[in-house]
């Protein structure tokens, strides 16, 4: 369906009709000069503003589009001054279409990061950004971290957050070893994911210029790293692979069962580790030397968005250009009972379980979505629980790392103190930060051990944070 | 047949005319140098005094401080000890010009060597009083030159645009690195650069605050504007702001910008960060590409957006960047003020504030005249291509304030003998 608000060309506002006076013939020649060179140009642009101010909603941001395409242009046709204004034109014509300018320049900033995009694949958003590096920031507070720390990042998309989560980690702590892997349905996503990688792999061998490889294939332990050196490991190691997140695992499934082409997670996982273990050129990576099936930090920014919500309140150039299975998820077919939002959430708790995850980080729609998935994290238990009667089986339970030990919600700027300055807690969950609801984070119990003692982890940050400062 | 041309009367008047008027035209000329006042003297003693003193500390144990003082105060030293040179041997020789029995000969020898001591004297005493003036506190530190239109509409803005230009020139011509930090145009004109809201420049080069601090003040325009159609002239102003750049965190010794005593120091606690987002649900369900970044400084409430890069962080770093030096800016002329509060008392120090108006560009009479050196110049054209006729007025002004800094040390010197 085409969009039916078509704007009509607007007239120029009458500001402009007044500077668009003839130099006059008595006026310095310095003046007249540049008027002269301006005078069309002006014109030109500020037309092309006004096709910009629809797609964009405000004159301000129809301004830095415009900035921003023109910069574009003066880099890929420098000089050209001709070729510059006709590329300037179809830019303009393919952002005035809805068309999100990050397809356009094919790149947008994630963090201090800046990645490549491509339709097809969702663009990363600011709040996840925003969202990782909190994350981030509180794990390098951690004192007590093992030298290898496991991150797996589900529905990746442009694998964004492994890639921040790597950059600005290795910053904070050079001496932890990172592994990170990324899992996504989409063969484009995933392709795009590992072009990602390989950009910032160039920039960091360009960073480490005389690392050679008799450096590499000593003792690790000998050597004394640093971050770019760090980077550079990472970045080598860092994985993207196909795999569906919702798929049964094949060994536990019904063998009648439908059959898709994409493998599940679990199988993926398995083949992945199997497959590299059998490459001799692999061997010297302890990637999958530690149990492959635990993965301490598990973080997910799945569909979120009902089909219902997606007609209603999303933008149109999320609608008519990323694709829908970045946003929408599946219907449910576990149960009537759950939203066809949160169809990810239970499944996604199930896997941070086998997976023996401390910590998770799920992007959530807003703080009613944020409300539910901590409700399902909080009652979540191993299928085969029996209820827990009294107290003491409840805090074994949750000792023994069956249970989330601390479960909160961070909204769209986490590390952002509230005005007030009160701490906010919404349905006996904390709720950090200020924006709309974006994330819920749980922690086990076992993590507690990371940031030194028995206390519960936000007690412990704070701590942690008032030593800092 | 004559042999000279026919010239025209009024030509041949103004020909004959002295260019005495022009002169009355000067606000202030330089301070005569050849005096110098006992406060000025006895300073440079003090300082003279204490140089000696840190010398002899420097021979037991090396002191980097020390050191450092050392350096600031050897150039008083050497031309208090020149002066001290020329003084004593200007009475040495009045004094054999006046003896009676001096023989005749040797009189006029000691009086054609006066001439050149007195000269050498003058120019002692010249550099004994610049060698006083402390340098500027900023001085050596890269600088941020924010340019906003004032009274006069939109041709102050198209003046402000060419204000821009004419830096960015000079500083292309001399070899500094520029960026254009933030570039709002005004709202009538699109993209083209000649109308300006406001602009922010950042020249990069170290010690460029030194160089362009003297180009703070209100720039003032009298020319027919490209939107008068009547041709008449008007008077528009356009105001420049000078701000020290601060490193963001490299150089942080030195700035101290982990000390709460300096100026640098700005509390991250103290300052509102507000992301200008979209409004809405956020999330998968916009792709917005709104980058800005307002921060505000709640104390003073100082606030500064950016929104011209497309990374957040970015736009972020150079908000505070920008933040930082607008608050130590305030706080330092804050000191100032006060200072000036004080020496007023003793002496009349005409306060150069940022409202007067310091430079007036010329349309008519293609000239540039400087309000504080009282310098003219006539090449238009020149001054606004950022030429050699810019850098004059800049180098004048310095001068001028060197004078100023000269005085308040007196001022402050006799304020303090007087107690």
């Amino acid at each position: 369906m085409r969009w039916p608000f078509r704007l009509l060309p607007l007239s120029l506002p009458s500001k402009v009709e007044a500077t668009r006076l003839r130099p006059s013939s008595f006026l310095p020649r310095i003046l007249s000069r540049n008027l002269q060179s301006n005078a069309s140009n002006t014109e030109s642009e500020a037309r092309l503003l006004e096709r910009l101010i629809e797609p964009c909603e405000d004159r301000a941001a129809a301004k830095n589009e415009l900035r921003w395409l023109k910069e574009h242009v003066q880099k890929t046709a420098p000089g050209d001054l001709e070729a510059q204004h006709a590329m300037l034109n179809s830019l303009v014509d393919e952002r005035s279409t809805g068309k999100p300018l990050q397809y356009i320049l094919g790149t947008e900033y994630f963090g201090d990061l800046e990645l490549e995009c491509r339709p097809g694949v969702l663009i990363p958003r600011q709040e996840t950004a925003a969202s990782v590096s909190h994350l981030v920031h509180l794990l390098s507070l951690a004192p007590k971290l093992r030298r290898h720390l496991r991150v797996l990042d589900l529905c990746t998309g442009s694998g964004c957050i492994p890639l921040l989560f790597q950059h600005e980690f290795t910053k904070a702590r050079p001496e932890i070893q990172l592994r990170l892997l990324g899992v996504d349905i989409s063969p484009e996503a995933v392709q795009l994911a590992r072009d990602n990688r390989s950009r910032l792999l160039e920039a960091a061998h360009l960073q480490l210029p005389n690392c050679d490889e008799d450096q590499e294939n000593s003792d690790p332990s000998d050597i004394e790293y640093n971050t770019p050196r760090r980077s550079l490991e990472v970045l080598k190691t860092t994985e993207f692979i196909q795999a569906d997140v919702l798929a049964e695992d094949p060994l536990l499934q019904d063998p009648a069962g439908p059959k898709s082409d994409i493998p599940s997670l679990e199988a993926a996982l398995r083949l992945q580790s199997t497959v590299r273990l059998g490459k001799g050129r692999h061997r010297t990576s302890t990637f999958h030397k530690d149990r492959p099936k635990c993965w301490p930090v598990l973080i997910c920014n799945p569909p979120y968005i009902s089909p219902d919500e997606f007609v209603r309140t999303t933008s149109r150039s999320v609608r008519e250009f990323e694709p829908k299975t970045a946003l929408i998820p599946p219907v449910n077919s576990q149960g009537q009972h759950i939203d066809q939002a949160d169809t990810f959430y239970p499944r996604l708790l199930e896997l941070a379980n086998t997976h023996r995850t401390m910590v998770v980080l799920f992007e959530v729609a807003d703080m009613a979505q944020a409300l539910r998935v901590a409700q399902m994290a909080k009652s979540y238990r191993k299928p085969w629980d029996e209820t827990h009667a009294t107290n003491k089986t409840l805090r074994d339970s949750i000792r023994s790392g069956d249970l989330w030990d601390s479960i909160e919600i961070w909204r769209d700027q986490p590390g952002q103190a509230r005005e007030n300055g009160v701490p906010e807690v919404i349905d006996g969950f904390q709720v950090a930060g200020r924006g709309n609801g974006r994330s819920v984070v749980c922690w086990k119990y076992a993590a507690r051990r990371w940031f030194g003692d028995e206390h519960p982890i936000s007690a412990q940050i704070a701590k942690i944070k008032s030593q800092v400062t | 047949m004559s042999a000279t041309p026919w010239i025209c009367r009024p030509c041949l008047l103004r020909a004959l005319r002295p260019l005495r008027r022009r002169q009355s035209r000067y606000q202030t000329s330089f301070a005569s140098t050849e005096t110098l006042s006992t406060a000025l003297l006895s300073r440079a003693r003090t300082v003279a005094a204490e140089h000696d003193q840190l010398t002899r500390n420097l021979a037991d144990g090396f002191d980097s401080k020390t050191a450092k003082k050392l350096g600031e105060t050897g150039p008083v030293t050497t031309a208090l000890a020149e002066w001290d040179k020329a003084t004593s041997s200007l009475s040495e020789l009045e004094s054999l010009i006046h003896d009676p029995t001096t023989d005749p000969e040797l009189r006029e020898l000691a009086s054609d060597d006066m001439i050149s001591t007195a000269d050498e004297l003058a120019v002692a005493a010249r550099s004994l009083k610049t060698s006083l003036v402390p340098k500027h506190p900023f001085a050596h530190l890269s600088c941020l030159l924010e340019i906003r239109p004032g009274a006069g509409g939109s041709e102050a803005a198209i003046f402000a645009g060419d204000l821009l230009k004419m830096y960015q020139a000079l500083c292309s011509r001399v070899g500094y690195r520029t960026s254009v930090l933030k570039l709002e145009s005004a709202d009538s004109i699109l993209g083209s650069e000649s109308t300006l809201a406001e602009a922010v420049l950042e020249i990069e080069d170290p010690g460029a605050y030194g160089l362009f601090r003297s180009e703070a003040g209100v720039h003032r325009v009298q020319r027919v504007p490209a939107t008068e159609s009547k041709g008449r002239v008007h008077t528009s102003a356009v105001s420049v702001l000078v701000l020290p750049s601060f490193p963001s965190s490299g150089a942080a010794e030195e700035m101290d910008l982990e000390n709460p005593e300096s100026d640098y120091y700005v509390d991250p606690k103290e300052v509102r960060t507000e992301i200008m987002r979209a409004r809405g649900a956020g999330g998968q369900h916009v792709n917005t590409t709104d980058s800005a970044v307002r921060l505000t400084h709640l104390p003073t409430m100082t606030s500064v957006s950016m929104q011209d890069y497309r990374s957040q962080p970015k736009n972020r770093e150079k908000a505070w960047q920008l933040l930082r030096s607008r608050l130590a800016q305030a706080r330092r002329e804050k000191r100032e003020e006060e200072m000036v509060q004080m020496r007023r008392n003793v002496v009349g120090v005409a306060k150069m504030g940022r409202g007067d108006k310091v430079r007036t560009y010329n349309w008519g009479q293609q000239r540039v005249t400087d309000h504080r050196s009282g310098l003219t110049v006539h090449g238009l054209d020149d001054v606004m291509d950022g030429g050699m006729m810019l850098e004059k007025v800049m180098e004048s002004v310095r001068m001028w304030l060197t004078e100023r800094d000269v005085e308040a040390i007196v001022a402050e010197e006799e304020s303090k003998n007087g107690n």
